[in-house]
């Protein structure tokens, strides 16, 4: 006897809540999964560009306070130092192709000198970015900074700061607020101790 | 109704794609993003890399200044340029600094060097990541003047170049891009196409020419130390505030570098006292270093070198002085023109006191005085020097100082020279006040006694330290200079060239 194909195509009940059952486990798992790759994934980004924010923060103060002749900070945690003006044009942002190295020469009490003045460069934190600023022009060179400290107490052979980033990825793990990063330099000023 | 298996088939496959689209454009995006955030690293970290080279390319050519050896330089024609010189198939070796419009050039193309420094040309490491930073150097007069003691001081121009692991991609951390200014694909100064992408920093440094110091260390004898009793030597530097208070010596900044040397040490004897400092001896070796808290080498192999009277004329001191034997006032000239005394003794008792004072304009004073007899102060007389005034004697015999006997109100030692001219005589400090000055005395015993002790340094043939003096040394007359050969080089300035 032949039976009526549709007869055999159907699912029983019990089939269909283990489907049902076995799809629901499988599609939370997708979901879970899903939401916490796209966390981790958040967290790896914002620990990505923090560490960025923080290598690049970190470089720019160390290789300014290097080559500074004077470095000072006021009440305001601005920290302001003056580098030689090293080329013949274009101090405030030097390129290959617009500016040449001066020759160096004795000032009167017979230390080397490049050009008549110097390029003032001011690192200081407005809203929640930091600046750095060449002659009055200012650059962001970070963002999610939440304070930034200069230590004061002897600005004739190093510098101290402590810069602190805001978190990123916010999303807390646990109990506690996930707490921002504070990164810590010292860098010792080359040029104008060598000149002491 | 019937149901189409086809259909049924088709569903499977396309939910399978679509799932297998979701999961490889997760996939895909996550590893470009991993990739991303590799090549900034690279980036960041190639660009401190170079900077590492260029400085030690700098090391190399401070190194060659210091020790001569040029093995492995070239010199060439003509000013620096500002791209990396080239040299051509036979350059001619450089075998001492450069002259006015010349200079000297190394880089790691050339033959690996063996110096006796023994710094390799090209930094190599292991692992992952770059592993070659390569270097080249030029070391020029920059056009610049001999310095007052008649030295040259040079102009080091040094390139340090990584390369980034990676692709030729721009960093994602965008601002990133100003700051470390990655060669991708051409060298952006010479605008050569490059084969893998590359950071590259350029530092230019002056270095001048510090002279050999006669004070490098506290004390330099040709022959015997003994100490005993409280007696210590140690250090201090009275231009640091945190190795000195108001310059002066301070027992709570007390530093280590009191170091002691002899050509002959014969029957030394340090009796475990203590000396924050190294000892270097040739000779027997030192009875009871224990205290010593450097190291103890031998042997010694110094020069000291013996002292003489001034080679004066007559009529280039006062005459109106010839001798100190009561209450005298002398006043010092300047730099340039230093107020001259010949005098045949110097001796001080009772209440005398004998008076340095500065010239009347207030700037540093300057005043020679040559003794050619004893120079003695006794009883409560004393020599007191006005803090502007900078003295040098030079004594013919023995030099006695007891008491309070001399106030250096400059309170800095090098303000104070005495050099003991001849062999045969002696140095005797005692009492309880500190003498602040410098002995160069080679052929002189010197006794040091009492509670004040020296701060400053000590030439002589022979030490007697005794009592509870201790003689302190001051660092800072290390800087100072004592004769106008070079001993080193030094950084006068340093720069990072970011264009």
């Amino acid at each position: 006897m032949i039976r009526p194909k549709w007869k055999n195509s159907a699912f029983t009940l019990i089939e269909m809540l283990m489907t049902m059952a076995g799809s629901s486990v499988v599609l939370t798992a997708m979901v879970v999964g899903g939401v916490a790759l796209m966390r981790s994934f958040a967290a790896v980004e914002g620990y990505s560009f923090s560490d960025g924010d923080q290598l690049r923060v970190s470089d720019y103060i160390a290789l300014d306070v290097r080559r500074a002749l004077t470095a000072s900070v006021d009440a305001n945690n601005v920290l302001t130092i003056t580098i030689p003006n090293y080329y013949d044009a274009n101090n405030s942002n030097p390129k290959w192709s617009n500016a040449h190295a001066l020759d160096p020469t004795f000032d009167s009490d017979g230390a080397i000198k490049y050009g008549a003045t110097t390029t003032t460069i001011r690192y200081y934190k407005l809203s929640s970015s930091f600046i750095r600023e060449v002659n009055g022009t200012a650059n962001t060179i970070a963002t999610n900074v939440s304070s930034f400290q200069v230590t004061s107490q002897d600005l004739t052979s190093s510098v101290s700061c402590s810069i602190t980033f805001s978190p990123k990825f916010t999303t807390p793990v646990g109990p506690d607020p996930v707490t921002g990063t504070t990164l810590y330099s010292n860098t010792f000023l080359r040029n104008a101790t060598a000149r002491q | 109704m019937t149901t189409n298996p086809q259909l049924r088939k088709g569903s499977i496959l396309l939910v399978t794609l679509l799932t297998i689209t979701i999961l490889a454009t997760l996939c895909i995006t996550s590893l470009y993003i991993a990739s991303q955030n590799a090549n900034s690293v690279s980036q960041a970290a190639s660009w401190q890399q170079a900077l590492g080279g260029a400085e030690s390319a700098v090391d190399q050519a401070i190194a060659a200044l210091n020790t001569g050896t040029w093995t492995n330089w070239i010199t060439m024609t003509g000013s620096v340029p500002n791209l990396q010189p080239q040299p051509g198939p036979t350059p001619t070796t450089a075998s001492a600094p450069p002259g006015s419009n010349h200079y000297n050039y190394l880089a790691n193309s050339l033959t690996s060097q063996l110096a006796q420094y023994q710094v390799s040309n090209a930094i190599t490491t292991a692992g992952e990541g770059n592993n070659l930073i390569s270097m080249w150097t030029t070391i020029d007069t920059a056009g610049l003047p001999l310095d007052s003691n008649g030295n040259q001081w040079y102009r080091i121009r040094a390139t340090g170049t990584a390369a980034t692991v990676g692709p030729p991609r721009v960093s994602n951390q965008r601002l990133d891009n100003d700051l470390r200014k990655i060669g991708l694909r051409f060298d952006r100064k010479t605008s050569n196409s490059i084969s893998s992408p590359q950071a590259s920093r350029t530092i230019e440094v002056i270095v001048q020419a510090l002279a050999q110091s006669t004070w490098v260390r506290g004390i330099t004898l040709k022959s015997t130390i003994t100490m005993s009793g409280g007696g210590l030597i140690d250090s201090f530097n009275s231009t640091d505030p945190f190795k000195s208070t108001n310059g002066a010596y301070d027992v709570t900044k007390r530093q280590s570098h009191g170091d002691v040397a002899t050509t002959n040490s014969g029957n030394s004897n340090l009796n475990s006292t203590y000396v924050y400092g190294s000892l270097a001896y040739s000779g027997s070796a030192v009875k009871n270093t224990t205290n010593v808290q450097g190291t103890i080498s031998t042997p010694f192999n110094g020069q000291i070198p013996s002292t003489s009277d001034p080679s004066w004329t007559s009529g280039m001191w006062d005459s109106s002085v010839s001798q100190v034997n009561g209450t005298v006032t002398l006043t010092a000239g300047t730099k340039t023109a230093p107020t001259r005394f010949k005098l045949s003794q110097i001796n001080l008792s009772g209440s005398n006191v004998f008076t340095l004072a500065a010239n009347t304009d207030g700037t540093d004073s300057y005043i020679e005085i040559w003794v050619t007899g004893k120079m003695t102060t006794s009883g409560s007389a004393y020599i007191t020097q006005d803090p502007k005034v900078h003295v040098t004697y030079w004594v013919d015999n023995d030099i006695t100082l007891s008491g309070g006997s001399y106030l250096n109100q400059s309170g800095l030692a090098q303000n104070v020279t005495i050099n003991g001219v001849g062999t045969g005589h002696k140095v005797t400090i005692s009492g309880g006040a500190l003498f602040t000055g410098v002995f160069d005395a080679p052929g002189f015993d010197v006794t040091i006694s009492g509670s004040g002790g020296v701060s400053g340094a000590l030439i002589g043939n022979s030490l007697n330290l005794s009592g509870g003096a201790g003689l302190h040394y001051d660092e800072a007359l290390n800087t100072g200079g004592g004769n106008s050969a070079i001993g080193n080089y030094a950084f006068a300035s340093w720069f990072e060239d970011t264009r």
